[in-house]
């Protein structure tokens, strides 16, 4: 008798990326590791065929049902690919049919770019760090001991690690608005659908730790305000009539709120911004209100009632009845209205990234990147490893006013930075 | 290890400008360049853009080549031979001079698409011209001294705007341009009709043209005038 597959249900915050996905855009993001040599692409598609036998997630195909989309699980093989000029495209389609993710390689680099259905961005770095641990112990027959939440091929599966985590933890005693205005959107020349500008800027980490003690906020504070100023200064040089407010949403890692082992989505956002109606804002000023808004808003209460809201709508029985196509038109509407309009960019700070000395020895760096948001609006996200803080700027604009107006503010400020890109 | 001159970050090896600001990458010391990994797999981008700008371009000449067939074909088949098809013929290729350049000319789009456009227009009205009636010469007598001035008159502006003389200054002259075209339209036309040359309709367009160009002269000098207005008010 054939056996029956198991199937998920997918989380809260994953049930909106099936639903806007388009022919030529999926909400992705992408994490690489680079090793001191070149990657050889046998071992590491034994690495991640090993590891797939141990992770559920890495064997979950995207399927349709009457209602709502699930997660089925799949023996199909993944296949790994050389990597791509403009990197976190379209997920689905190509060689690996419905897999929400993709593991490509260049050079001395492998990277792993989910479909952000699958995973959040610390889920994610658990499947890099996993599938890179079982690749060094092929390549150079190290045996890695466990570390952190690195999982190993002989380690046991807990039920946990694919628990729908804002299930479990939502308290259901009041639910929060999420009535916000509309930000500023960065305009320019579109580059075609297919193309993601890269730009990673690299800088000591202990410059940029020093200059944010200096304001005394935290370095992702720091960085927000900096992409805030930045992009303030491209409002004003647009001369638009009526001025929008500038915010950046902030992914929050409820792990850190929650004792949850879950790999899949657990993260919700947080929108700091200024609003120039209220007059020129001073650097000092946007880090003030950047540092107070997020401490104010990243509390576990607050985050709860917006856990609440968000998951209130999901057992709406008026909600659940509706069959999937009319759904998918629903949360398109609703993504538009309330997705990508209400902020000016997204930063994603995956903060330090630590390996056991047995995997550090072989590992150069490690980089974090979002993918193109679905209006082309750049968006940034960073990791630290090995003293330095990478930090991807990805767009879908061919101007880089706002890259180039982040990364001067920070030579100014004497924070050397060096660049890179695809863009040759 | 080069920075770049404009931004003052710190820069690949492997870029050859800064993708920040676009400004080139000259170290004449780094001898290593060519050796140097890209840091992505390089696809050559500007191609996929060219690529999508040939699809279109071939797209619409498709469209018109099968214009271009059928209208012979069908006339042939109703009529036995071609009568009216004759006329839509160049009138399609015209067409196709005027919609394909703009979308494949990427550099001074608009001094060689212009170029282009009113060479074709001279040979598409002189063809016209021979197939509809080929013993009255409207082509020679009216067409060929207007579409000269148009000419003459491209050639002005497009020096004036790389004179860079002002954006309200070349519209008012298009404007005083365009008001002397309706007189030549109302001159060659009753020259050619042998009708008495007098001027009806055009004087009133060219007044008004010379008005609004008027209009935004001083709309350009507009802030010359508040500092007269600033010293003389009541």
């Amino acid at each position: 008798m054939k056996q029956e597959k198991n199937w998920y249900r997918l989380d809260n915050a994953a049930k909106i990326y099936p639903a806007v996905r388009t022919k030529k855009w999926s909400g992705n993001f992408r994490l690489s590791m680079n090793f001191k040599e070149k990657v050889e692409p046998e071992l590491l598609q034994k690495a991640l065929d090993d590891i797939r036998k141990r992770i559920v997630n890495l064997n979950l195909e995207l399927k349709r049902g009457l209602f709502w989309y699930f997660f089925e699980e799949t023996d199909r093989p993944v296949l790994i690919q050389p990597e791509k000029q403009s990197p976190c495209g379209r997920i689905g389609g190509e060689h690996n049919k419905d897999m929400p993710y993709r593991v490509t390689y260049y050079h001395n680099r492998f990277a792993i770019e989910i479909f952000h259905a699958l995973a959040d961005g610390t889920g994610g770095l658990i499947f890099l760090k996993s599938i890179a641990a079982r690749y060094i112990e092929l390549r150079y027959g190290e045996k890695i001991p466990a570390f952190q939440d690195i999982i190993l091929c002989d380690s046991e599966y807990s039920p946990e690690e694919m628990e729908d985590a804002f299930k479990r933890y939502a308290k259901f005693r009041t639910l929060k608005s999420r009535s916000e205005l509309k930000g500023y959107h960065f305009r320019g020349t579109v580059l075609p659908s297919d193309q993601t500008s890269v730009i990673t800027g690299i800088i000591p980490f202990a410059k940029l730790h020093e200059k944010a003690k200096e304001y005394q906020v935290t370095v992702t504070e720091f960085i927000v305000a900096v992409m805030i100023q930045s992009f303030m200064e491209c409002q004003e040089k647009s001369k638009t009539r009526i001025e929008k407010p500038v915010k950046v949403s902030v992914p929050v890692n409820l792990r850190k709120l929650y004792p949850s082992k879950t790999l899949r989505n657990f993260a919700l956002y947080i929108n700091p911004g200024i609003e120039p109606r209220y007059g020129e804002f001073t650097f000092e000023e946007i880090t003030e209100e950047v540092h107070h808004f997020m401490r104010m808003n990243n509390k576990e209460k607050y985050l709860n009632a917006i856990m609440c809201k968000n998951l209130s709508d999901e057992f709406n029985p008026v909600v659940r009845v509706i069959p999937l196509f009319m759904k998918n038109i629903a949360l398109f509407t609703a993504f538009k209205m309330y997705g990508e309009t209400l902020v000016s960019s997204t930063f994603s700070n995956l903060g330090r990234v630590d390996l056991p000395p047995e995997m550090a020895e072989h590992v150069e760096r490690v980089e974090f990147m979002l993918g193109k948001f679905m209006a082309g609006m750049p968006s940034a996200a960073a990791a630290s490893y090995n003293g330095h803080l990478y930090l991807n700027w990805t767009s879908g604009f061919a101007e880089k006013d706002v890259e180039k107006g982040f990364f001067t503010s920070l030579i100014k400020m004497g924070i050397p930075v060096r660049i890179e890109s695809n863009l040759i | 290890m080069s920075y770049c001159v404009n931004c003052g970050v710190e820069l690949d090896k492997s870029l050859k400008q800064c993708p920040l600001c676009s400004t080139p990458v000259i170290n004449p010391n780094d001898v290593a360049v060519e050796e140097t990994v890209t840091t992505y797999p390089v696809e050559h981008m500007e191609k996929i853009v060219k690529k999508l700008r040939l699809i279109s371009a071939n797209l619409v000449t498709a469209i018109f080549l099968t214009g271009l067939l059928l209208c012979p074909l069908c006339n042939f088949v109703i009529s036995d031979t071609l009568t009216w098809s004759k006329y839509v013929i160049p009138s399609i290729m015209f067409a196709w001079c005027c919609t394909v350049p703009p979308i494949v000319i990427r550099q001074k789009t608009l001094l060689k698409c212009v170029t282009i456009d009113l060479t074709a227009a001279f040979i598409y009205l002189a063809v016209m011209n021979y197939l509809t009636t080929p013993n009255i010469h409207w082509f020679a007598n009216i067409c060929v001294p207007m579409l000269l001035y148009l000419c003459g008159s491209f050639i002005l502006l497009y020096t004036l705007s790389v004179k860079k003389i002002g954006v309200m200054y070349i519209i008012s002259i298009g404007f005083v341009l365009a008001g002397i075209f309706c007189m030549m339209t109302e001159y060659f036309v009753r020259k050619f009709r042998l009708l008495e040359i007098e001027f009806v309709w055009s004087v009133p367009v060219l007044i008004s043209c010379i008005g609004i160009a008027g209009v935004l002269i001083i709309i350009s000098r507009l802030s010359k005038i508040s500092a007269i207005r600033k010293r003389l008010h009541i």
